[in-house]
């Protein structure tokens, strides 16, 4: 009996299959212009790496901003609750999930069941998100996924005095002309991220253990300003970016008897 | 400042001055259907309306909506409220003009859109005449300075009346001095005679309307609510205006029968009720999903809003002037926070809220400066509190997506 969990970021989309506790399948694409299409496509190639046909799924819940434009799913539910609800399966000891995705970043605290217990989300600014690093990226001319590595290069951080992402690539370019070293800048803008995060994570309370997800999670530069800044190591799941997808397939298969329940027994 | 082509500005200028255009846009709303008490809200605000914009009879004092109303109506002077005019433009879709107006005439965008508002609406010469300006320094420091502003570019009198933090005796009688000093400065500049008798009557009909609002806010303890709590955003024009003046014992009374009525037949304005929630400060003006989604779609109810609590004790007609002063002082936005905090602790067991909304308004640092300890408190008591980030002047200032996320996910936290 199989069940889909689709969570629809403003930068890519995942889908996963998912038969009582055993991951089938899951996909990653682009989300593109068209939260629909992305969804349709990211669901195709989950199934088809599991093997699954679609007639063969019971159940599919929609998640992430684009959750809305899901129309052939179930049920929509809130990444808040299925980012909880999937760290809590991944690792049920976890306190605090932490998400920073290509336009927004969320912090929730977890209870039981992977019940979210409080939350809080970055407001009306692309500070503290995958964006930023995406802006700063192409001004210094680097590739995403390399930029970790030239963070962790770095003997010194450059310090980033603004929050805003268009001042901020203005400041780069400023360092640039004054010679600081890539490896520093981009050591600095990891730490502005992790500070920003940390500081929307002391709202909600940071307790241990806890997870980051999302696809900055693979940016080991973000991660370990984050570690510093939070005063915790963290927890990096394999894929960080299928969190969501995870926790609602999980609400999918617990919905298949027809109750509303979003969490676990003690949720 | 005037902008010719917009016939709609032209058009409420004209209609706001005359008395004829008074009546008929009284006469339009009162063929309109609507419930019993906004039609006696409607006519309460066109009545102030005219005597500030189209007649001469009274002076006008502008001024902002914490000095009690009991002084004008007891004093025979017109009110003009400029945050309550400012909200009143939002509801009707003007608050664009407003704003714009307002970054027109140098008013930062950081600043509260009420005040912006009120400004730009000033500058698009959408406001009545000025015989004086009066404004209290609590709650809201920004709203003294816009009105202090407001006087002086006009060459008016203004008297800020200096609130101090708590409500005990040495702080009602400093107040009180200053209220005897505010009504000689009145006589002075505005040549109004004082008649202790008519102060006392509009003292007579505060507490009488204050008797029905309390019975409206026990009737509202009801499960299902009786009311939409959107229905309820205007709560706070009623509050600051209408005590005193004969309209607002007409109003409450017409609410109370409202309510109960609803009761008793069993019809709560909201059918879809899942989870009782407690609203923190304002809500949007204007037309906006934001509360259909939260009511309609999530079924939460806001079974109470902090901007309904009626705050001050009965007055005493034999002290009035120190029974305002006390109304003035003992405002929970006043002093210090733990005075909010644990009236919403109090209205929440009251109203049993299983959660509860904070708006934080644009630019209100007012009452956002005190999140972290409402937040803590709440939940040191087991209260969910959801911060919403918006606008409830400026719609391009409300963005619907996010705080759809965070309305649903706090629902699904509650459920």
């Amino acid at each position: 009996m199989y069940v889909a969990g689709i969570d629809i970021g403003s930068t890519s989309g995942e889908a996963l299959i998912l038969e009582g506790e055993r991951i089938a399948g899951w996909s990653i694409v682009d989300t593109g212009y068209s939260s629909r299409r992305a969804a349709e496509q990211a669901l195709e190639l989950a199934l088809q790496r599991s093997g699954v046909a679609r007639d063969q799924l019971r159940r599919i819940v929609a998640t992430g901003y684009g959750r809305v434009s899901v129309d052939f799913a179930d049920q929509q539910v809130t990444e808040i609750s299925c980012y909880a609800r999937g760290a809590h399966f991944l690792y049920p000891q976890v306190q605090t999930v932490i998400d920073i995705g290509g336009q927004d970043s969320k912090v929730v605290a977890v209870g039981s069941g992977g019940k979210p217990l409080d939350f809080a989300m970055n407001d009306k600014c692309a500070a503290g998100t995958g964006r930023f690093l995406e802006v700063i990226a192409r001004v210094l001319q680097l590739e995403l996924a390399e930029m970790g590595d030239w963070a962790l290069r770095a003997k010194r951080a450059a310090e980033i005095s603004s929050t805003c992402t268009v001042f901020a690539e203005s400041e780069v370019v400023t360092l640039v002309a004054d010679g600081v070293t890539r490896e520093e800048i981009v050591a600095g803008i990891c730490r502005s991220i992790a500070r920003r995060v940390a500081a929307m994570a002391a709202r909600v309370g940071v307790e241990p253990p806890v997870m980051f997800a999302g696809g900055v999670a693979r940016n080991r530069g973000v991660v370990h300003a984050l570690e510093e800044a939070l005063g915790h190591p963290l927890i990096v799941p394999e894929e960080p970016q299928i969190v969501g997808a995870l926790g609602a397939a999980l609400i999918a298969r617990d919905g298949m008897d027809g109750s509303d329940k979003l969490f676990g027994p003690q949720g | 400042m005037d902008d010719p082509r917009d016939i709609r500005i032209r058009l409420l200028r004209g209609l706001l001055r005359s008395p004829l255009g008074l009546r008929l846009v009284r006469a339009l709303l009162a063929g309109r259907p609507q419930k019993p008490h906004h039609h006696v809200s409607a006519d309460f605000f066109l009545e102030m309306a005219r005597g500030a914009y189209a007649s001469r009879a009274c002076p006008v004092v502008w001024s902002n909506i914490f000095v009690p109303s009991e002084l004008f109506w007891g004093l025979g002077i017109v009110p003009f409220f400029p945050e309550t005019w400012a909200g009143l433009a939002a509801s009707m879709g003007l608050s664009a003009l407003g704003v714009s107006q307002a970054a027109a005439v140098g008013y930062p965008i950081d600043l509260c859109t009420v005040h912006r508002s009120a400004a730009g609406l000033w500058a698009s010469q959408l406001f009545p005449r000025i015989d004086a300006g009066v404004a209290t320094s609590h709650a809201c420091d920004l709203a003294g300075q816009m009105l202090g502003n407001f006087a002086y570019a006009q060459g008016k009198p203004f008297f800020l009346l200096d609130v101090p933090q708590d409500d005990d005796d040495a702080s009602v009688d400093y107040l009180t001095v200053q209220l005897e000093r505010l009504i000689a400065h009145w006589r002075e500049v505005l040549g109004i005679d004082f008649d202790p008798d008519r102060l006392r009557e509009a003292i007579r009909l505060s507490n009488q309307a204050r008797a029905l609002a309390l019975e409206v806010a026990t009737l509202r303890e009801a499960e299902p609510a009786p009311l939409r709590g959107s229905g309820m955003r205007d709560q706070l024009a009623m509050l600051t205006a209408m005590f005193g003046h004969p309209s607002g014992v007409r109003y409450y009374q017409s609410l109370r029968d409202y309510t109960a009525q609803r009761i008793a037949n069993g019809q709560p304005e909201q059918t879809h009720q899942r989870v009782r929630l407690y609203w923190m400060h304002l809500m949007p003006y204007f037309e906006s999903d934001l509360l259909f989604i939260l009511e309609d779609e999530l079924g939460g109810v806001i079974a109470w809003e902090e901007i309904s609590t009626l705050w001050w004790e009965e007055l005493d007609e034999r002290e009035p002037l120190r029974s305002l002063a006390r109304k003035i002082a003992s405002l929970f936005f006043n002093g210090p926070i733990q005075r909010r905090t644990e009236m919403a602790l109090r209205l929440i067991q009251r109203y049993h809220c299983q959660g509860a909304i904070h708006f934080s308004h644009w630019g209100c640092r007012q009452s956002a400066g005190a999140l972290y300890v409402l937040r803590a408190r709440l939940r040191r008591e087991g209260v969910p509190l959801l911060i919403l980030d918006g606008d409830c002047i400026d719609p391009s200032n409300l963005p619907l997506g996010p705080l759809r996320t965070r309305l649903e996910a706090f629902m699904e936290m509650l459920v």
